[in-house]
């Protein structure tokens, strides 16, 4: 039987060992191959990418994948991002972050990527908690989960990652689950044709620890979860905050023209040289 | 007032510090002087020492010249000090070595005990001359005229390369008018501690 | 040869332009702030890159992403910020990216005295990130230091593949000296270029001098960059022979810089007591020798332009040439345990030590020269 290979497999890095760090049934992968089919359909070069990670499961995602790759410092990968960016702006750069990464210890780089509108398709993977060092709560977690760092019950509020980054100022903002693939699939295209800061929220399951603290015993529970717990954003615009109350609103939440950094950059050059 | 010339042949090396509040341009005027210097053909160091108000607090700035490398950039013992207000002149008094001398604003320093002592009315000259912000420059004209190592053409020179082209005339006649002023002062042979009128 | 009265500050900035920085990422903080001011207005006219970011851990993070993206890139910061950067330094040595970073040294721990000098982060610079690493760290003392150790620390950053780091003070850094800028471009070096394909290239190998070459993103060679241990492909490891390897390696490409780096100016060599000092104090040492020469103590002065790797070979030599050392620090004795340590019971070595915000002036030295010569 003749051998038939992936059509992604051309994305993954001939000389690295498998398999993946990351647990049967864990939402990255699914995630993964929604970011190499949306490189694969706009055709970029893998010359011309740059995938800059932080610290955790999702930045592991880099590692695996055939690009010019950057595994940096815990919550500070768009910081590197913006620094490749400018100046090499003619590179694709994206950003692969978690939930604690991107929103806990990188919250300020976040919302400074987002003001400044550099060219960085961000995506930040929420599993509501950190994963890689033993499933302990994060900005997202849900109110009153217990986790091995909330063992009576998590007090905080969780973060809504979109609306924080959209007040940021950023010029695309999605939200999607790994359990709605055409949505993320189509979002994450968007984001990294978009001309400015594009950020996607992915939620994507942790069977290792979320799912053992919402009492979802497998991936297919998890995912059923997603499924249930999500409202799409034009339906969402005709519920009342009720009905929203604990819902993930899914979608496109802000697509908007803004001048980049680096056009205003450009801009900045061109009038300095007329002086 | 005595010329301070005699310590230029004693010491290898002259120091000068500008004393005042943040917002009188001591800094900028201790620049230019070492500026003037350095067109003058001397080895000079300009520092300077302020609180973390960007007006008001002290402000003090250091002017080392001499005619070999310099060492050590900072003063150790004045052989000038100019002091804009009364508590500049009160804190840096003790810095100056014996025979060394003092430049004060006669308005806001008027209490100086020391001995070689010029007052002259800085402020007024400034405002006359049309900036009241001017009185940095003022300041440096008494400079220029009791320190001849610098040479007023310099200063001048100097300040067309460090102040706003508009800025210009009015604080070149400010540190002329007091460099005048100064001249004056120094040519009257009375007691050492002068005021000077305007 | 063209002569300017400049800043210390500006001085570093005019060094860095002139070896071909053209990336500049920062954060305000005094007394350094010159720096990016100078970068703010300067670099932009040279086409290249200059942004303000929220703190210095971005700022460090944006210089090794540029540098990365193959452009020669510098920060500069002072105590407070040098602190925050710290993480960043790490990287920067683990994954071998060339940037330099200038520290003007101001009062600490803590916030200090903004406005006033010190000599304290001295040890920050050498064991500052965490991690058992390497560093090359300069120390200017004069204005014309500033333009040139700057721009000697981008070749080595270059040349050797790490992070360098400039020390200056707030009276270095801040003080206005003649500077005499070279006409002619001077000597600037860039890092190795891979000269296989890229389907044959092994990102972290060892060449044979320990510097392996590195290629810009965007440039073909498709590699992986990590602050994890990793092997000779930049994949992470956990096999101990890969990490010691490339650990082993890394100590050994600042080891093999560091008979390279034996920078320093000497007067009155050979003397009975000889001064050891460093950045704004070798200034005022300088001052004190000269002074107690004329009353007729035998007193020279070794100044120090490099801190780090210690230059153990200098200083052996002049411990062995005289009968004490002393050195004055702006700190509780940073410098002086290395002199110590290198010495090994040949000589005496004594301290001066200034912690109050204020420079350690000629005067203070001189008293504690004529006190060891009574």
């Amino acid at each position: 039987m003749k051998h038939e290979e992936h059509p992604m497999r051309k994305y993954l890095r001939p000389n690295k060992k498998m398999p993946t760090i990351w647990c049967s049934g864990c939402g990255i992968g699914i995630f993964v191959q929604s970011l190499v089919r949306a490189i694969d359909r706009i055709g970029y070069s893998k010359d011309d990418v740059v995938m800059v990670s932080g610290i955790g499961c999702s930045s592991r995602i880099p590692i695996y994948l055939d690009f010019n790759t950057l595994h940096t410092t815990h919550g500070r990968a768009l910081t590197f991002a913006t620094g490749v960016k400018l100046a090499r702006p003619h590179l694709k750069v994206i950003t692969i972050m978690g939930d604690g990464d991107a929103v806990a210890i990188g919250g300020n780089h976040l919302i400074h990527a987002a003001k400044r509108n550099v060219e960085i398709s961000a995506f930040v993977i929420n599993n509501h908690v950190y994963g890689m060092t033993g499933g302990q709560c994060s900005p997202t977690t849900p109110y009153g989960l217990k986790t091995t760092t909330s063992p009576y019950g998590n007090r905080e509020a969780a973060f809504d990652v979109a609306r924080v980054v959209e007040a940021a100022g950023a010029a695309f903002v999605g939200r999607a689950t790994v359990y709605h693939t055409p949505l993320l699939d189509r979002l994450t295209e968007a984001a990294l044709r978009k001309k400015g800061f594009a950020m996607v929220e992915v939620i994507a399951q942790c069977v290792t620890y979320s799912g053992r603290w919402m009492g979802l015993a497998s991936p297919a529970e998890m995912m059923t979860w997603q499924r249930d717990n999500s409202v799409r954003v034009e339906r969402a615009k005709e519920m009342s905050e009720t009905e929203l109350a604990g819902k993930m609103v899914i979608g496109v939440l802000t697509d908007r023209e803004r001048p980049t950094y680096n056009e205003e950059y450009n801009e900045l050059l061109a009038e300095e040289s007329k002086v | 007032m005595k010329s301070t010339t005699n310590f230029w042949q004693k010491s290898p090396r002259y120091e000068l510090r500008i004393a005042g509040s943040g917002g009188q341009g001591i800094v900028l005027a201790s620049i230019i002087l070492a500026e003037a210097a350095l067109l003058d053909g001397r080895c000079v160091a300009q520092s300077q020492n302020y609180g973390p108000e960007a007006r008001g607090g002290n402000s003090v700035s250091e002017v080392v010249i001499s005619d070999t490398e310099i060492d050590y950039p900072l003063a150790v013992e004045l052989d000038l000090l100019v002091a804009l207000t009364q508590e500049a002149c009160d804190r840096n008094l003790s810095a100056i070595k014996e025979g060394g001398a003092v430049i004060v604003d006669s308005s806001l320093v008027t209490k100086v005990p020391w001995e070689n002592v010029a007052s002259l009315p800085f402020s007024r000259i400034a405002q006359k001359a049309g900036d009241a912000r001017a009185i940095n420059m003022a300041a440096l004209g008494a400079v220029t005229s009791f320190c001849p190592i610098i040479s007023p053409e310099s200063v001048i020179r100097a300040m067309a390369k460090r102040l706003p082209a508009t800025k210009v005339e009015i604080n070149r006649q400010a540190f002329r008018e007091a460099l005048q002023i100064a001249q004056n002062l120094k040519t009257e042979p009375k007691t050492s501690q002068r005021e000077a009128g305007a | 040869m063209k002569a300017v009265l400049l800043q210390g500050n500006e001085a570093c900035a005019k060094g860095a332009l002139a070896a071909g920085c053209r990336f500049y990422a920062g954060y305000p903080i005094t007394p350094s702030s010159e720096i990016m001011e100078v970068m703010a207005r300067e670099v932009p006219r040279l086409g290249g890159v200059f942004i303000q970011m929220e703190d210095e851990s971005a700022s460090l993070g944006a210089v090794i992403g540029a540098s990365l993206a193959g452009v020669k890139s510098m920060t500069a910061t002072s105590g407070p910020g040098f602190s925050v950067m710290q993480e960043h330094i790490g990287f920067a040595c683990m994954t071998e990216v060339p940037c330099v970073i200038v520290d003007v040294m101001r009062g600490g721990p803590s916030t200090g005295l903004a406005t006033q000098p010190s000599q304290a982060d001295v040890m920050q610079a050498r064991w500052g990130t965490h991690g058992d690493h390497p560093i090359i760290v300069l120390a200017p003392s004069s204005v014309q230091e500033c333009f040139e150790l700057t721009a000697k620390a981008f070749n080595l950053a270059e040349r050797y593949r790490t992070p360098v780091i400039v020390i200056t003070d707030a009276i270095v850094g801040q003080m206005r000296e003649e500077v005499t800028l070279p006409e002619a471009d001077m000597e600037i070096e860039v890092r190795p270029q891979p000269t296989v394909p890229p389907e044959e290239f092994v990102p972290y190998d060892d060449p044979g001098n320990c510097v392996p070459a590195m290629p810009a993103f965007g440039d073909g060679y498709r590699y992986h960059v990590t602050g994890l241990y990793h092997d000779v492909h930049g994949f992470p490891t956990t096999q101990s022979g890969e990490i010691d390897f490339l650990i082993r390696r890394l100590f050994s490409k600042i080891c093999q810089a560091s008979q390279h780096l034996q920078w320093f100016d000497s007067w009155y060599e050979n003397s009975e007591t000889m001064v050891i000092a460093y950045g704004c104090v070798a200034r005022s040492a300088l001052r004190a020798v000269r002074e107690v020469r004329e009353k007729g103590l035998d007193v020279g002065l070794t100044k120090l332009k490099v801190l780090w790797p210690f230059m153990d070979a200098t200083i052996s030599g002049v411990l062995d040439n005289c009968r004490r050392v002393l050195v004055p620090e702006m700190n509780f004795g940073q410098i002086s345990r290395e002199v110590e340590r290198v010495n090994q019971g040949r000589c005496e070595i004594l301290t001066l030590n200034k912690v109050d915000g204020t420079a350690l002036t000629p005067p203070e030295i001189v008293r504690k020269l004529e006190e060891i010569h009574s």
